[in-house]
């Protein structure tokens, strides 16, 4: 059965293939959607932790020396230039994110998209703004996006106290943005608004073609199919429609994620791109789905008509002769 | 001859519409009956009840002497895929299989290997003149042709019994009558019992006996002596 | 159309006149083709003769019409012969079975069964024809359909009349 199952599914003619293909692509948009979002949110979750890690709170528990810490926004030509003035107040400080050491007064970090902007103005225009020697490049670990312009610059304790904003921190860098219970919220908002219509995507999709299956499987248990051997065939349908689509699921899962990961739209600026894609597919796939919930099953109702057939009813027998 | 199925006092209701209401048939073996009476009159649901399709509400189904309207489903698939054939009006053939495919169903379904299913199924073509449509899907076929193909689906696995709920229902008159003459002679060949319900009276004479089914209920007249 | 048996049924309602009954021969059965009173009379007379009607009350004066006409066992039993007996099934006899089903219900007889009974009739000749067809070469076939497409307007005549008897017994009793 499983192979006869198979045989209807997959070798069924043009119209068969089409069914399947349908469901399986909408399996795949379902699939590639839920990997996707996943992905996504762990994306921004991680996105936002190094964008609070430029932003710490004031944190003295613990270490018995703080990091002084101030972050201040600057602007050239438009472009905004993040700066963190730090300062070591002794061996036990922490270390910022993204560079191997605590820069010293006049040493500085600078991040690949800052260190190409320095190299491309005059030293009068910009690096003036950074004096003393430069340390090196600020990693990834320290960067909330890969073009984020941003500077470590070292300093004294006290003239760092002074900076506006100024604080002490005893970590940096590893508090989760989000908390757990906030992920959970995310991923159950998604589920409703999002998974929720493309389940019923899935559904209407099979549903097309349910007509088609019904007037299948009565033709099998006319011929006396058993219930088993029509649940059979059923669910190998279903599974080859599952297996495809999840597998294309995947490949769309595959393809969108790299042009994700190289949206780059600094967090600060807006809602990060993952959102904001977030927001429009689920927009477009509630409104996507609305016929899909008009979709109303006609019912049928079994008629039989009604004959009044004659019945002789006794009367008098008419009157007669009599002869002889 | 003997009794082969037999319908005592049936009654059925789709939901809160009553079908029968107290039918009873008796078929003997070998035998051509035809069903007849007005549309809703019950005639396809007292077949459908005969053949194990749907459970009368009360009342009894015997079929070669035992009860079928106490057996479970799968016994009643089973007998429904060994001992009984079935030709209806139209929707019956499985469109994603090929012609020779959709005869071999009952074959398949009970186990036989796909080479001998599909064996057995071919001789069928030449047979009731289907010869080189084998590989056509039903969507490709003609009405005649698609009926032939039914009864040749409904004969394959050489039934006791052959039910037709008006086989030539969506047919044009010379067509349908191709297919009963074919139905007629196969059925004398092989020996099988044939229910045929049908509201044409043309169709219902190729029957050995006609009963009438109105409002549910089966009258019987008397055998005409001439 | 059978005019003495039709006359004969007529008369089992109730004694009648042969003014009354050519009145209601021409209403039922006439159909613009009157019944001249000289054939009443006559088969009135020949029924007469056979035992089958008896006259009674013969009013004082002149004139045909001062015979009243009354049925006999003889009579009566030939009436419910024709009733119960089907039509021998050949085309063209709508209008004898219309005779038989409006009697039927004018005389509170069994209408339906006797439509059933001529239904049997009617397939079991269809059943010989479709025999014959099938054996038969193809003139024979072709003869054969002649008969089976003439009995089976017959036989939907017979289905339509069955179906609206209430109405069609409603009608002829007023």
């Amino acid at each position: 059965m499983i192979a006869f199952g198979l045989r209807l599914a997959v070798a069924g003619g043009r119209e068969a293939l089409t069914r399947l293909v349908v469901i399986a692509a909408a399996v795949a948009v379902g699939s590639g959607l839920l990997l996707t979002t996943l992905a996504g949110v762990n994306a921004v979750n991680a996105q936002l932790t190094r964008y609070a890690a430029v932003y710490p709170n004031a944190s003295t528990a613990g270490s018995a020396d703080p990091l002084w810490w101030s972050t201040r926004d600057d602007y050239f030509h438009g472009q905004q230039i993040v700066r963190i003035d730090v300062a070591g107040t002794g061996p036990d400080a922490p270390t910022p994110a993204g560079v191997p050491s605590t820069p010293g007064p006049g040493e500085f970090y600078a991040s690949p998209a800052l260190r190409e902007l320095l190299a491309a103005h005059p030293a009068d225009q910009l690096a003036d703004r950074y004096p003393g020697r430069d340390l090196g490049t600020v990693g990834p670990a320290g960067l909330p996006s890969p073009d984020t312009l941003l500077a470590i610059v070292g300093g004294t304790p006290d003239a760092v106290r002074a900076l506006p904003h100024a604080r002490q921190v005893s970590n940096v860098g590893d508090t989760p943005a989000l908390p757990e219970a906030t992920v959970d919220l995310i991923l159950g908002v998604i589920a409703g608004g999002l998974l929720f219509p493309v389940l019923i995507f899935i559904g209407t999709a099979t549903r097309l073609s349910a007509a088609r299956r019904e007037q299948r499987f009565a033709a099998m248990r006319l011929v006396g199919a058993t219930p088993r051997q029509i649940a059979t065939v059923a669910a190998v349908e279903a599974a080859a429609a599952a297996v495809a689509g999840t597998a294309v699921g995947f490949g769309l899962f595959y393809a969108f994620r790299s042009p994700l990961a190289a949206s780059r739209s600094p967090v600060c600026r807006s809602s990060p791109p993952t959102c904001r894609w977030v927001c429009w597919t689920s927009c477009s796939w509630r409104s996507a789905c609305r016929p899909a919930r008009r979709w109303r099953r006609g019912s049928r109702c079994a008629g039989s008509g009604s004959h009044r057939w004659a019945s002789p009813a006794g009367s008098p027998p008419p009157p007669r002769a009599r002869t002889g | 001859m003997s009794v082969v199925i037999e319908a005592r006092d049936v009654t059925f209701a789709f939901g809160q519409t009553p079908a029968l209401r107290g039918a009873s048939v008796a078929v003997e073996a070998g035998e051509i009956l035809a069903i007849m009476g007005p549309s809703g009159s019950g005639k396809s649901t007292l077949l459908h009840c005969l053949a194990g399709i749907l459970v009368p509400d009360s009342g009894e189904i015997s079929f070669a002497g035992a009860r079928l309207d106490t057996l479970a489903e799968t016994q009643r698939s089973s007998l429904r895929r060994d001992r009984f054939g079935f030709v209806f009006q139209f929707g019956q053939l499985v469109p994603e299989l090929t012609a020779v495919e959709n005869v071999a169903l009952p074959l398949l379904l009970s186990g036989v290997r796909r080479t001998s299913a599909l064996e057995r199924a071919k001789a069928w073509f030449a047979r009731l003149g289907l010869d080189g449509l084998e590989e056509r899907r039903s969507g490709e076929l003609s009405g005649g042709q698609a009926q032939r193909v039914a009864l040749a689906r409904g004969l394959v696995a050489e039934p006791q019994l052959l039910f037709a709920d008006e086989p030539t229902g969506a047919l044009d008159s010379l067509t349908g009558e191709q297919v009963m003459d074919l139905l007629v002679s196969a059925a004398r060949e092989q020996g099988t019992t044939v229910i045929l319900v049908t509201h044409e009276a043309r169709i219902a004479a190729y029957a050995d006996r006609e009963v009438m089914v109105r409002d549910g209920r089966v009258n019987a007249p008397d055998r005409i002596v001439s | 159309m059978s005019v003495p048996l039709t006359l004969l049924g007529l008369l089992e309602r109730e004694p009648s006149h042969g003014y009354d009954l050519k009145r209601d021969y021409d209403t039922f059965f006439g159909r613009g083709k009157p019944l001249p009173f000289g054939q009443v009379y006559s088969t009135l007379s020949r029924l007469a003769r056979d035992g089958k009607v008896v006259i009674s009350d013969v009013a004082p004066g002149s004139g045909p019409d001062r015979k009243r006409y009354i049925i006999t066992d003889v009579g009566a039993t030939e009436v419910e012969q024709w009733l119960t007996q089907p039509v021998e099934p050949e085309p063209h006899l709508q209008t004898v079975l219309f005779a038989k089903v409006v009697l039927a219900l004018m005389l509170d007889r069994p209408a339906a069964d006797y439509l059933d009974t001529q239904r049997s009739a009617h397939l079991h000749r269809m059943r010989e024809l479709t025999e014959i067809k099938r054996a038969g070469s193809l003139v024979d076939a072709l003869l054969a359909d002649h008969g089976l497409y003439h009995l089976e307007a017959d036989l939907r005549w017979i289905e339509m009349t069955g179906a609206r008897l209430d109405a069609l017994r409603k009608e002829v009793r007023q």
